[in-house]
């Protein structure tokens, strides 16, 4: 069973995703939650290493934010392609 | 796949609407389908017809209802959180005689019921949050 977790705002929303976070799930930041990668990464790094992060393309670009390498980075496309892959969806916001 | 899209946020404070609509014409490209729109909370000011936006802004309210009328998409907004935003269609103007509606065409007042009903119809609910 392998959730899709969108997080649309960096602190609260971010802080309860990672609460829930399971083994093989995947987190999606979108919206302002893309400024999770300028919060010296701490948050982020307390994902566990088979959870796979993705970033929404336009809505870091619109803010600025630099997306470092190791963050996949994906456009609605794949948002959609990501939703089919997972059993099912939560958004935290 | 079916997919369900709940959306929260208004077009004037929230992104929600606009990942929202960005969101489903992905899905509509893909070849799935939409079961089910929720508008609910803020998210039901997305379907009123009298807000302008700044004319060199997206007309998301407008951009919304092309969207649904072109692919007959079944819209609900969640008639508690419209009332009480002044977002009503001809039948609720007439029960708390009001001078007017403006519920734009494509949209449908209903229970949050219908948000359940979308989850369970859909394979995947998709909540676009405020």
């Amino acid at each position: 069973m392998k959730t899709l977790h969108t997080v649309n705002k960096s602190g609260q929303p971010m802080a309860l995703c990672l609460r829930a976070v399971a083994t093989g799930d995947s987190v999606l930041l979108i919206e302002d939650g893309v400024y999770e990668l300028l919060s010296s990464g701490k948050k982020i790094e307390a994902l566990p290493d088979d959870c796979s992060l993705y970033v929404l393309d336009v809505d870091a670009r619109a803010r600025g934010v630099s997306l470092p390498e190791h963050i996949k980075v994906i456009g609605y496309d794949d948002f959609v392609a990501l939703a089919v892959d997972h059993d099912n969806v939560l958004s935290w916001f | 796949m079916k997919f369900a899209l709940a959306v929260y946020g208004a077009p004037a404070n929230s992104q929600a609407p606009q990942s929202a609509l960005h969101f489903a014409r992905a899905v509509v490209a893909q070849g799935h389908e939409i079961v089910r729109l929720f508008f609910y909370q803020d998210g039901v000011n997305t379907a009123t017809a009298i807000a302008q936006p700044p004319q060199d802004e997206p007309d998301l309210p407008n951009e919304w209802q092309v969207f649904i009328q072109e692919h007959e998409l079944d819209a609900v907004v969640c008639i508690a959180a419209a009332l009480r935003r002044g977002v009503v269609d001809q039948a609720e103007a007439e029960r708390y005689q009001l001078s007017n509606h403006n519920l734009r065409a494509g949209y449908e007042l209903s229970g949050l019921g219908q948000l359940l009903d979308g989850a369970l119809m859909a394979d995947r609910l998709i909540t676009f949050g405020a």
